[in-house]
């Protein structure tokens, strides 16, 4: 029987978060294997916007230009009213970012990002990736952890990381079964070749449109000409999960009366498939033992300040700082971990909820978020941003391996 | 011939707000008639703050300095965690506070703020002051509003302002049932001497105890010596606006596990009486024909912003600037008005709710509340209130 201590770190998950963890690890020359429940690794969604608190931890993983690599960097976040077109605000996203916060704003294919994280994975020797691996139990005994998986595969683990999402099964077993929360916002997407574009829709810009009970937000990703629009409307039908088919009756009632252009990008969406966005109240102990949670199963959130990624990447190399401060000391590195974290992504829990009522706000209070916005200096603006933007504190030390 | 008198327009509800609109009417040379319902002038509650845009159309109608007599002027604005003592945010106020908004952060014992402007009224002769005087009736025939009394006396004017608070009779004429939001909420106030007060506050600044589902803010009122007590809850019940008589053990229930400090603070509050916090609803348009609103009539707002008077009084001098200016066409002056208005005034009725809900955050949104605000500079925190401190633009 092997020393605990030589066992890997069990990573139950192999989304971006996963995978970020399992890199973080080995910076710190602690092996890792990710267990996958699908046949191959891969994400939902299309378009994903990492901003510079995440490149921020690229640059410490020494993964910063692979990732650029496959980025492309929007000039400006505009929001605008959806019904008048008033814009009121716009600000600078390029070189000045840059500029302010030392790191890129970019934008990226999901599925890319993903590939990219792998490949940057199958470069380590102390990373190993598994698929077809679906963790339906999980059991702490004595100093390791033991996962087993549908196939009744039984993986054995120093210590055990649940980066599996929304509807984490790790969960499941360190906070309990409680089910997310609905947010009353349906999601319904559209990938289309930006050449497809009506005319004079494109720009390189992140544009909001906000109208009552319903935005709308588009913007290019990657690298191979792709363009993103994600419709999002406040649903008043009583919501059956079971079913997943689009509403699009709903989806055109919801948008009606906004500007053309927006109507044009709605009719662009796949109204086959919708999404209803969840998140959860925010919680301070998300770790038991040798478990943890990491990313959306520890703190999911409602997608409006584009940070879910951000806060599961920050989550991973916090993560690993604190096993290797530890020493391995998984106990004691889980409870440091999930102290460093807890509040950090509560904000982004609690704003994005917050931002999600601002973009969908009516009468008097929608011109006076128009106006009050539309005051705002620059200043203000990048102020504002700063608070995520500025990132996390990362020691200076670059491990040479 | 004898020359046509011009006839006055009427002023619904002789508080700060009315008096405030006749002195600004007067300033325009147009004559005015205020009918408030009691016997005698007076304000309900016993401390009021003015912030520098309040002082700012003080100033514009000349009667700044006989407020400043009657004012104390706090030192610093203090918020601090009500369970832990941890202080989250201090905001100079003071000579500082004047220095950057131009107009100092005053605090009143709301009575003598009404008598400075009673005072201030009777040296006017453009307004007529008249008590005894409950409006039952307002209606608007030809060129003329009329507004009759409970004691049967008719008043006509050329135009009609309520300014008769959030239970106001005169919005019911304009907007119907537009009614107040019970905020669930509940306040108890108490008014003591400087030599009651606990020992070891720091009795020149504004502090601000917040905890969750309840906060406690003392100030002081006036230079005669005396402090405001307010103690708050969000209650788990909706009481009846005419509910008021108190529960002390439903007040200390939800101050329970206080910091000893807050709990010391909380004796002195009058626990005999209690009112529940009551607002509006935004709105954009709160003028019919030749009648209009003024004040918490047209937006009252809940307290936290310290703004309900303010917007009252930057009201009533818009108000006047545009009847000055469409010269007897009320009912233009009175769309222009809101027009100016609704924006500024709907802004702290929302913040206020916003505010109300951050003082009474538990659990994480507590804890993230005051790391955010103790890591605030003094900068960011007069920028955040500037939109208010700097006040109107006034000609």
């Amino acid at each position: 029987m092997k020393n605990t201590n030589e066992l890997p770190v069990i990573i139950v998950g192999g989304g971006i978060g996963g995978m970020t963890t399992a890199l973080a690890l080995a910076k710190k020359q602690i092996e890792s294997i990710v267990l996958e429940q699908a046949p191959y690794f891969r994400e939902t969604g299309a378009g994903i916007l990492l901003c510079p608190n995440v490149f921020k931890v690229f640059d410490y993983l020494q993964i910063t230009k692979e990732m650029s690599a496959i980025a492309s960097f929007p000039d400006h976040l505009i929001y605008a009213d959806g019904i008048t077109g008033f814009e009121f605000l716009k600000i600078p996203m390029g070189k000045e970012i840059v500029k302010r916060f030392n790191h890129p704003y970019g934008s990226f294919h999901r599925e890319e990002l993903l590939k990219a994280l792998i490949h940057e994975c199958q470069k380590t020797p102390l990373i190993q990736l598994v698929t077809s691996a679906k963790v339906v139990a999980i059991e702490e005994k004595g100093e390791r952890v033991l996962a087993k998986t549908e196939e009744a595969k039984c993986y054995e683990g120093a210590a055990l990381v649940g980066a599996d999402g929304l509807w984490s099964l790790v969960r499941n077993y360190i906070v309990g079964n409680e089910m997310p929360n609905q947010s009353g916002h349906i999601t319904h997407r559209g990938v289309v070749e930006k050449d497809r574009l009506p005319k004079g829709l494109f720009s390189n810009n992140v544009i909001h449109w906000d109208r009552p009970d319903a935005h709308l937000v588009q913007y290019p990703i990657g690298t191979k000409g792709l363009y993103n629009i994600v419709a999002v409307y406040h649903t008043k039908k009583p919501f059956d999960p079971e079913n997943c088919a689009g509403d699009p009756e709903e989806l055109r009632e919801r948008f009606a009366g906004s500007r053309p252009e927006i109507l044009e990008l709605v009719s662009m969406v796949d109204t086959t498939r919708r999404w209803m966005l969840y998140d959860r109240e925010p919680i301070k102990e998300w770790s038991k033992g040798r478990m943890t949670l990491l990313g959306d199963s520890a703190h999911p959130t409602l997608p409006h300040l584009t940070q879910g990624a951000g806060m599961a990447i920050e989550d991973a190399v916090v993560l690993a700082e604190c096993i290797s401060r530890h020493k391995k000391d998984y106990v004691a590195a889980f409870i440091a971990y999930q102290e460093a974290r807890h509040l950090r992504t509560a904000h982004v829990q609690i704003f994005s909820r917050y931002y999600g009522e601002v973009h969908h706000l009516d009468g008097v209070a929608r011109e006076l978020r128009n106006q009050v916005i539309a005051k705002r200096t620059l200043e203000d603006n990048y102020d504002w941003l700063g608070m995520m933007y500025k990132g996390i504190n990362l020691d200076k030390e670059n491990d040479r391996a | 011939m004898t020359e046509r008198k011009p006839t006055p327009i009427l002023i619904v509800g002789g508080g700060i707000g009315g008096m405030t609109a006749a002195l600004a009417l007067a300033k325009k040379k147009i004559s005015s008639i205020v009918l408030e319902q009691a016997a005698q002038f007076r304000e309900a509650g016993a401390g009021i703050q003015f912030c520098p845009n309040t002082f700012k159309v003080l100033d514009y109608l000349q009667i700044a300095a006989a407020f400043k007599e009657i004012a104390i002027f706090p030192e610093q604005l203090c918020y601090v965690d009500g369970l832990t003592g941890n202080e989250l945010l201090s905001l100079p106020l003071g000579k500082e506070i004047a220095k950057k908004f131009h107009h100092p952060f005053g605090s009143f014992h709301r009575e003598e703020v009404l008598r400075c402007f009673v005072k201030e009224c009777r040296k006017s002769p453009y307004i007529t002051l008249v008590t005894s005087a409950k409006v039952k009736d307002i209606e608007e025939r030809g060129e003329l509003v009329f507004a009759k009394t409970e004691d049967g006396t008719l008043y006509s004017g050329e135009a009609l302002i309520g300014c008769d608070g959030i239970w106001s009779v005169v919005r019911q004429r304009v907007l119907g049932n537009h009614m107040p939001r019970n905020s669930g909420q509940i306040i108890y106030r108490g008014v003591v001497q400087r030599s009651q007060m606990p020992q070891g506050l720091n009795l020149d600044n504004i502090v601000h105890y917040v905890r969750p589902s309840a906060h406690l803010v003392y100030y002081p009122i006036g230079n005669n010596g005396y402090f405001n007590i307010s103690a708050i809850f969000q209650s788990d019940r909706f009481p009846d606006e005419h509910e008021h008589i108190g529960k002390p053990d439903e007040l200390f229930h939800w101050f329970q596990d206080s910091h000893p400090k807050v709990l010391e603070i909380l004796e002195r509050v009058d626990t005999s009486i209690m009112r529940a916090l009551c607002d509006l609803q935004p709105v954009s348009e709160w003028s019919k024909g030749r009648i209009t609103l003024l004040g918490d009539a047209a937006h009252a707002t809940l307290p936290y912003l310290t703004s309900g008077a303010g917007m009252a009084v930057e009201d009533a001098v818009v108000l006047a600037e545009k009847i000055a200016t469409y010269q007897g066409d009320y009912v233009t002056a009175f769309q222009a008005y809101q027009k100016e208005r609704y924006i500024r005034t709907a802004y702290v009725q929302l913040f206020s709710r916003a505010y109300g809900d951050v003082h009474h955050s538990s659990g994480i949104k507590r804890e993230l509340r005051n790391l955010l605000l103790s890591r605030r500079t003094v900068e960011e925190n007069y920028s955040w209130i500037s939109y208010l401190y700097n006040g109107i633009e006034l000609s």
